[in-house]
């Protein structure tokens, strides 16, 4: 019951942690933060509330295996998208289309 | 592994070689599924990685509309629900069926919580005009609001329709619960339960700071 408990209270503090960040000016890092802050969150739900650790090992290898594959897709699309002629991608200042041509 | 108790009903399925075949396959899958939820939503994040790629301010903008403050509270919600939730598989799982359809009704009674937050923002976000498509009525400054908007939409929509099912499943694990058919030999389908409530908690770990802390 201690461990559900601690998790309850580490998951309560990232939430704050969380919210607290959002409203700092961390610039381009505020989305990784978040997004890190977000990973933690779910591993100690993972571990301490699903038992991730005490089920059967092929669980593990399934869940690997998924987010691998989330990871593919996520990649390759924004590949795609960050390979498109400024046309397509109104808002990217950084774009300049004679790289295209290079 | 065996100290746990089978986990599945006596002498229930006889094309397993031993108890603990039958709990670790009726646990695999149940991550199976799982893991198939994962890959359901992940459709949607992919799209919400594309166009706030493409539309940074417009997501910044979007965002800045929805309550951070409801949000959190909907997340202290979820995070509390799973803290019971699992609290009434242990209880289940040391014979005490009462204990554990207490606790299932609180997780219950959290859930349906967040499910009224979520309406009321939803209420708010009606009335001020963000709908998608030809209906959004919101005065604007950056492209791609509406966008936002719409990934708003179906993802918190989605997952709602997921805590509504999730309420179901809690109430006939929590009904179960009462009447002790859950003991130390024989509880896989409240945790199974438990499980993908836990999903839906783990979704909302990660909607959260996309969708409202941007």
């Amino acid at each position: 019951m201690k461990r559900y408990l601690a998790a309850w209270i580490g998951l309560l503090a990232m939430t704050a942690l969380t919210v607290g960040a959002s409203s700092l000016p961390l610039g381009v890092w505020s989305t990784p933060i978040a997004l890190t802050i977000a990973a933690v969150k779910a591993s100690i739900v993972l571990v301490a509330f699903m038992h991730l650790l005490e089920h059967p090992p092929a669980v593990r290898l399934v869940l690997a295996t998924t987010l691998v594959f989330v990871g593919l897709i996520l990649f390759f699309v924004q590949l795609d998208v960050l390979r498109r002629s400024p046309l397509a991608r109104p808002q990217d200042p950084t774009f300049d289309s004679r790289d295209v041509a290079r | 592994m065996s100290s746990e108790g089978r986990g599945t009903a006596a002498a229930r399925a006889d094309h397993f070689p031993d108890a603990d075949s039958e709990l670790h396959a009726a646990r695999l899958g149940m991550w199976l599924f799982l893991a198939t939820e994962i890959l359901l939503f992940a459709g949607l994040f992919v799209a919400y990685t594309l166009y706030r790629s493409i539309y940074p301010e417009g997501f910044l903008e979007g965002s800045s509309h929805l309550d951070v403050t409801l949000g959190a509270v909907n997340t202290v919600a979820l995070v509390t629900s799973s803290l019971t939730v699992a609290l009434g598989i242990a209880s289940a799982r040391e014979d005490r069926g009462r204990l554990a359809a207490l606790l299932l009704v609180i997780t219950f009674a959290l859930g349906a919580t967040f499910l009224v937050i979520k309406s009321v923002e939803y209420g708010h976000k009606i009335h001020e005009g963000a709908l998608p498509g030809r209906y959004f009525r919101m005065d604007v400054e950056a492209p791609g609001v509406p966008l936002f908007f719409l990934l708003y939409w179906l993802s918190t929509a989605l997952h709602a329709i997921h805590v509504t099912a999730g309420l179901g499943v809690l109430t006939w694990m929590g009904w179960r619960c009462w009447r002790q058919e859950f003991s130390r030999e024989y509880f896989v389908p409240v945790e199974n339960a438990g499980l993908y409530w836990h999903l839906v908690d783990l979704v909302w770990i990660f909607l959260f700071p996309l969708l409202y802390l941007v």
